[in-house]
């Protein structure tokens, strides 16, 4: 799903193997969700549908708006709608668009176990290279935003790509094309980042004195950022984490239990070696000989 | 047919000009020539030179006359296609004064304009109402400035020619003089089928100039019996009863509901994404309910009247999963004057019902 190359690469899963740095020069693009822009009309949905072609199947109606119900292998980005009673008893219809946030620290990365199926790109696009992927799920536990979805058909994991393919042609996104409103908008970071600065200011002047952006520290920052009217509780915008942090079961995974498991390979080989060295081989004694034939002479009289 | 039968007047069939390339199928860039219209015959001016050859496109509905020596297809697409070529297929989105009009983006009828009616931007002796945004203005002796005057474009401001030029007396108008049945003023009537007496005037509860039949009146409910208001509308998923058929619409709003508030569906017993039957006095729809915080009941006549939203999406065929045509609750009855039916309005019951059995 793109056309970016192996010498876009800046972060590789599960490779010790240095990333090529020939592209380090380049600017870090960023996706900039003006939430309070949003119609819900899930136009970027269907876009998303469309460019990349994949196709859920049609589901039921749950009790909301939310179709499909969640993100699976084939719904890369989904509404989610919240009906909110703000502290003076209106309500607030509060619609975010879920996906992949590209971190700056991807978490499905690190987890990642197979080589080369996770990759960042130079300009910040974290990419999932099916064809390397095996299907351990490993990426779902490592994502702080419970992105991924593993496919029960061929056992792959898909989220969003944010348009690798389309960027790497000087294109936007398939959702920020088809946006209606501009609430979906894509350029370099620093750019998003200071238009998001006056989206804020204007929702500020607007009686919305917690305005703010969502570009969480705790996974390094994110290449897909939210204008909240309540950035002070993401929590409110159907469970958009307040503090995002890659779990740590991947850096026991990945930073603790691999040294420790490493170690005890290494300490059962070196110990075995030892009792080679010291013990020798185990061979059958004359003793181990005789007692065989008296069972065995035993077996028969019976 | 008409050709061995005759007729009353087979004419305008048999004569129909079709020199198209292949007038079966002919292209869109003959039909947008024919609709802009060409000249038949070499068109003089006053003085007799020649303005137009025969057979050349026409600059706008100016050049048309009444004596046959012309054709257009429709007198406001005049101008969209002439000898300098498709005017439709500009794509020069200078906007010169950033006020969102790029005359040289396409082409809008009539003659090119953007802004019906512009005189009115403009003050009794033709300045600006706001100077940093003209959009024509009257430069003493004609009518000048990025957008096509809709104005006679010498006409000076003294004469006192009012800016609504379609309009006999020249005048916007904030009530019609003429050609509303139920006119002149604004009046307020209830819907036909509505919980409460017509506040304004109970003699008159309904609008009496409204089309209504005989058969159809007889199928009014009223509010003993179906003491809830639904409306029908449209979910930003879907295009009317199409798009039902389209996979990636019936993916993204699937299956029929009504929306009904918090307070309702605590009095009905009727659970999120539970199934209910809706009634009117001419139908019922069973689907589920989307119980929402965007609705709540409505202090009418100091009662609560709870509403019921009827998006009308769904139908007995379709990708998207089978369900009931919401128009077998609305009532048929026509507006006054458009015979728009009144679709918005009417009166239901709703009670929790189990699924259907497929």
């Amino acid at each position: 799903m793109t056309n970016l190359q192996s010498q876009d690469f800046v972060r590789i899963s599960a490779s010790t193997l240095t990333p090529p740095s020939v592209r380090d020069h380049e600017a870090e693009v960023a996706k900039l969700i003006d939430v309070s822009r949003c119609i819900g009309c899930k136009a970027c949905q269907a876009a998303c549908m469309e460019w990349n072609n994949v196709r859920t199947d049609i589901g039921y109606f749950e009790g909301s708006y939310d179709n499909p119900s969640d993100l699976d292998p084939g719904t890369w980005t989904l509404m989610r709608f919240t009906e909110w009673e703000n502290d003076k008893g209106d309500l607030e219809w509060l619609i975010r668009k879920d996906g992949c946030m590209h971190c700056e620290d991807p978490g499905c990365l690190k987890a990642c176990p197979a080589p080369g199926a996770i990759v960042q790109y130079a300009n910040g696009i974290v990419d999932f290279i099916s064809e390397n992927c095996i299907g351990c799920g490993y990426c779902v536990k490592g994502c702080p935003f419970n992105i991924p979805r593993i496919s029960k058909v061929d056992h792959k994991s898909y989220k969003c790509t944010l348009c690798s393919d389309r960027v790497g042609v000087g294109m936007e996104p398939a959702c920020v094309k088809a946006c209606p409103t501009g609430a979906i908008l894509f350029g370099s970071k620093s750019a998003m980042t200071e238009w998001a600065g006056e989206r804020v200011t204007e929702l500020k002047s607007r009686g919305f004195a917690n305005a703010g952006l969502y570009d969480p520290p705790g996974v390094g920052g994110t290449h897909v950022m939210y204008v909240l009217h309540h950035a002070d509780r993401p929590s409110l915008y159907a469970g958009l984490p307040d503090n995002p942090r890659i779990s740590p079961l991947v850096d026991i995974w990945k930073g603790l239990l691999k040294p420790v498991s490493l170690a005890g390979i290494a300490f059962a080989a070196i110990a075995g070696f030892l009792h080679w060295i010291t013990e020798g081989p185990n061979e059958v004694q004359p003793e181990d000989e005789a007692e065989a034939r008296r069972l065995m002479k035993e077996d028969d009289a019976r | 047919m008409y050709r061995k039968e005759g007729g009353a007047f087979p004419d305008p069939i048999l004569n129909l000009t079709r020199n198209y390339t292949n007038p079966v199928e002919p292209n869109p860039e003959e039909l947008a020539k024919e609709m802009n219209g060409r000249a038949l015959v070499d068109i003089k001016d006053s003085s007799g030179a020649v303005t137009l050859r025969s057979g050349e496109l026409l600059d706008g509905f100016a050049q048309l006359r009444d004596d046959g020596t012309t054709e257009s297809g429709c007198w406001i697409f005049s101008g969209s296609f002439t000898e300098k070529g498709n005017q439709m297929a500009r794509r020069d989105a200078t906007d010169p004064r950033e006020q969102g009009i790029a005359p040289n983006w396409a082409w809008a009828w009539p003659a090119n304009r953007r802004i019906l009616y512009n005189r009115a931007g403009a003050d009794l002796a033709g300045k600006p109402w706001n100077p940093s945004k003209p959009i024509i203005e009257w430069d003493g002796s004609r009518w000048v400035g990025i957008d096509v005057p809709d104005y006679g474009p010498t006409t000076n401001p003294s004469e006192g020619v009012g800016p609504f030029i379609m309009n006999d007396e020249g005048l916007g108008r904030l009530f019609a003089r003429e050609g509303l049945v139920d006119g002149p003023f604004p009046e307020h009537y209830e819907p036909f089928e509505s919980p409460i007496a017509n506040p304004l005037h109970p003699k008159v509860q309904t609008n009496p100039a409204a089309r209504v039949f005989a058969d159809d009146r007889k199928a009014f409910g009223d509010a003993s019996e179906f003491p809830y208001v639904a409306t029908t509308y449209r979910l930003t998923e879907h295009f009317h009863f199409w798009t039902k058929h389209a996979l990636i619409n019936a993916i993204l709003q699937p299956e029929e509901f009504v929306e009904i508030g918090e307070a309702l569906a605590k009095e009905k017993g009727i659970a999120q994404a539970g199934w209910v039957r809706v009634s009117s006095k001419r139908g019922v729809v069973v689907c589920k309910a989307n119980v929402t915080k965007r609705i709540r009941p409505m202090m009418v006549d100091g009662k609560p009247t709870h509403v019921i939203g009827v998006p009308i999406h769904w139908g007995f065929t379709g990708l998207a999963r089978k369900g009931y045509g919401a128009n077998t609750l609305t009532p048929s009855v026509g507006d006054a004057n458009v015979q728009t039916p009144e679709f918005k309005a009417f009166l239901v019951n709703i009670e929790a019902t189990s699924a259907p059995v497929t």
